[in-house]
C-alpha cells in the first residue's frame, strides 16, 4: 500500500480491536488509536473521534450491560473494510430510558468501515433495529397481522 | 472474477430487476442452490423469493429506480450499499399506498461461486421505510 492508505492487516487489527476489545473486552482506553480525530455518527451528536464511537457503545451497555457482538465475517477492500456481526445482551438496563425488560434480544448487522490514513474517519451500518425493537416489546410485530397469503403477496 | 466483475454483476441483477423492471430476468446473474439471509424472512429464501420480494417492490413503487452508493471487495466477497428511491402508490408490506417519495438504503455482502452470486446477507433499512411512510407499529 502506498503512504496515505492504510494497509490491509492495519484495517483488520483495526476493526478486530474495536471489536474484540473496546466492544467485548471493555478496553476503552484504546478506542482513540482507532478512530479518526474527524469522526462523526449521528448517533452521538456534538462528539469526534473514539469518544463519538465510546458514547454509542456506552448506550448499549447501559441498556444490556452483557452485550457481546461477534464478528461473524470480515471484507477488507481499499482504504474500506466491513464486518457482518452479531449482537446480543439482556435487556436489564432499560433501553433508552425505557423500564428494563428483563429479554434477551440479538439481531445481526453489516458496518461499513472507511479509512483515513490508518484509522476510521467514517461507518455505516446496516442492522436490523425493527427486529431488535420488536423483540424489545417497543414496536408490535408488522408481519404478525398479515396472512401467510398477504405476506407472500406483499399486501 | 475480479472485484470489479462482481460489482458489474451485483449491478446487472439489480439494474434489471429494478430499473428494467424484470425481475425474473435477473435469475442467470445467481447461483441455483443462492442462498439470502434477510431479517424480514424468518429462513434464508432462494431466488425465487428474491424474485418475488422484486415484483412486491415493483408493484408498490412502480416508479422504483435503484443506485449503488458504495461498493467494495476482496476474494469472493463483495460489499454493497444501495439506494431505492420511488413513489409509494400501491400496498407495501400490508400498508395502504401513501403516495410518498421514499428512499430506502439496503446494505449487503455477497459471495460468489463460479461466477454467479451464491450467497447474500441483506440489511434493507425496513426500519427507515417505516419510519418515511408514518407506519411504525405501536405496542399500545
Amino acid at each position: 500500500m502506498t503512504g496515505g492508505t492504510a494497509s490491509t492487516a492495519r484495517m483488520e487489527a483495526v476493526v478486530r480491536c474495536l471489536f474484540d476489545e473496546v466492544w467485548n473486552a471493555h478496553r476503552d482506553e484504546i478506542v482513540t488509536e482507532l478512530f479518526d480525530p474527524d469522526y462523526r455518527t449521528p448517533a452521538a451528536p456534538g462528539l469526534t473521534g473514539g469518544a463519538a464511537k465510546l458514547a454509542v457503545i456506552r448506550s448499549y451497555r447501559t441498556a444490556f450491560p452483557d452485550v457481546r457482538i461477534t464478528v461473524d465475517d470480515l471484507v477488507i477492500g481499499v482504504d474500506q473494510a466491513a464486518v457482518r456481526w452479531t449482537l446480543s445482551g439482556t435487556d436489564t438496563g432499560g433501553f433508552r430510558g425505557r423500564p428494563p425488560t428483563g429479554r434477551t434480544i440479538s439481531g445481526w448487522g453489516v458496518e461499513m468501515f472507511g479509512f483515513f490514513q490508518d484509522r476510521i474517519a467514517t461507518d455505516w451500518i446496516g442492522a436490523d433495529w425493527l427486529g431488535v425493537l420488536i423483540q424489545l416489546g417497543v414496536l408490535a410485530d408488522p408481519w404478525i397481522s398479515l396472512t401467510s397469503d398477504d405476506r407472500e403477496h406483499g399486501r | 472474477m475480479t472485484t470489479d466483475a462482481h460489482r458489474e454483476l451485483v449491478w446487472r441483477a439489480y439494474d434489471t430487476t429494478f430499473n428494467q423492471r424484470d425481475p425474473s430476468g435477473a435469475r442467470d446473474f445467481y447461483a441455483d442452490d443462492y442462498r439470502c439471509h434477510m431479517s424480514l424472512h424468518p429462513e434464508p429464501i432462494g431466488f425465487d423469493g428474491l424474485e418475488l420480494d422484486g415484483q412486491n417492490i415493483l408493484a408498490a413503487i412502480p416508479d422504483v429506480t435503484v443506485t449503488f452508493v458504495d461498493a467494495f471487495g476482496d476474494g469472493d466477497r463483495l460489499v454493497v450499499r444501495h439506494l431505492l428511491t420511488g413513489t409509494h402508490k400501491g400496498s407495501l408490506m400490508g400498508i395502504a399506498p401513501t403516495g410518498k417519495r421514499i428512499a430506502m438504503t439496503g446494505t449487503d455482502i455477497y459471495r460468489f461461486v463460479d461466477g454467479k452470486i451464491a450467497e447474500e446477507w441483506a440489511q434493507p433499512d425496513i426500519f427507515g421505510l417505516l419510519q418515511q411512510l408514518g407506519a411504525l407499529p405501536t405496542t399500545s
